[in-house]
């Protein structure tokens, strides 16, 4: 356990955060608590090998994410893709207004994981192209084009969902 | 909670705090807070409370050293007293009479003297009173050589004492102590250590 930091300030600190990334990739509410449990069993077990606080977060981000992929007992390589040159469509302020945050973890879980992922991370807490950089092991330049694209295609789908 | 101040666009923004507004279920919080393991509060308690009886030992065995007299303490203090011109309250007496006389008093009295010592005439005794404790003073005239003093302490009253004589010197005297039976002995000569340990 890293020193300074005890374990309920750690779950404290960062379960709900977790949960909704867990949410998005999983889309069940279930299965992302028992994503963050395993998460945090793995921790309880393993986190005085984190000798780096600072570690931490960016530690059970990626843990999650790994038991997640684990969990779909398939591996997922993706290709690095070029930075996508198309205009972002905005949600109209009227649209924005419609939405709730289950909506749109909903739209979230219906974007492809490459895409659900790091948007995912995005809107989380102080996720930067760095820290999601680090925590799905993608270049940098990877993470803009692929966080490009998913605004897309989620606004389009929060459109659509919002338009029925 | 407040948003990062990397949302340049205001749709992201608010699709942020839409994301943050989703909370896990209740039950989820309490569920991770019983995976904790030990916390190193609880292994400290959990230490502090198995050691306490073994720290109180501890305390009470330096509270215990802290009080044994210093046998050096001892032989300074005896010297001193044996240099000046103290009286014996008895007159020469069999070692038999003398024992009855310092039991009577409360003082050590059942012990052995050694052979080469008890050989030897008893000048007569008398009983001393030392930091609390209750010691015996006989002395014994040595034909041909001066007067020794044994002084004799209940057993455990010098924790530095052993079954084996230890030898110090102060100028022209020289002592002998050693523990034996139930006491602690101290021979006080004023004359050569190896005289001394002739009489054990």
């Amino acid at each position: 356990m890293p020193e300074a930091v005890t374990f309920e300030e750690i779950v404290e600190a960062h379960y709900q955060n977790l949960f909704r990334f867990a949410l998005s990739l999983s889309q069940k509410e279930n299965d992302a608590c028992d994503l963050v449990q395993q998460t945090f069993a793995i921790f309880a077990q393993k986190g005085h090998q984190l000798r780096d606080s600072s570690k931490v977060k960016s530690w059970l981000f990626t843990t999650l994410r790994r038991e997640f992929l684990a969990s779909r007992r398939k591996a997922e390589r993706f290709a690095d893709e070029p930075p996508d040159e198309a205009t972002t469509p905005d949600l109209s302020e009227e649209r924005l207004a419609t939405l709730d945050g289950e909506t749109v973890i909903r739209a979230l879980g219906e974007l492809p994981l490459e895409y659900r992922e790091p948007l995912t991370l995005f809107y989380l807490d102080e996720h930067t192209y760095q820290d999601i950089s680090n925590h799905l092991n993608i270049p940098i330049g990877t993470v803009m084009s692929r966080l490009s694209r998913a605004k897309v295609k989620l606004r389009a789908l929060l459109q659509n969902a919002t338009a029925k | 909670m407040p948003l990062p101040s990397n949302y340049d666009d205001p749709t992201d923004a608010a699709l942020a705090r839409l994301v943050r507004d989703v909370n896990p279920p209740t039950r989820l919080r309490r569920e991770l807070l019983l995976l904790a393991p030990r916390s190193s509060r609880t292994i400290f308690a959990f230490w502090l409370t198995a050691l306490a009886p073994l720290a109180a030992v501890v305390v009470i065995w330096f509270s215990m050293e802290a009080r044994q007299p210093s046998l050096e303490k001892a032989q300074a203090d005896l010297l001193a007293f044996l240099n000046t011109d103290f009286e014996l309250s008895t007159e020469p007496k069999p070692i038999d009479q003398l024992r009855t006389w310092l039991d009577a008093r409360g003082a050590p009295a059942d012990f052995e003297i050694p052979k080469e010592l008890a050989a030897h005439l008893p000048e007569g005794c008398r009983v001393i009173e030392w930091q609390g404790h209750t010691a015996s003073l006989i002395c014994f005239y040595i034909e041909g050589g001066p007067t020794v003093h044994l002084v004799v302490f209940n057993a455990g009253t010098f924790r530095q004492m052993s079954s084996s004589p230890q030898i110090a010197s102060n100028g022209a005297w020289a002592v002998v102590m050693w523990k034996a039976g139930n006491s602690d002995f101290l021979l006080f000569g004023e004359t050569d250590s190896k005289n001394l340990l002739r009489l054990l």
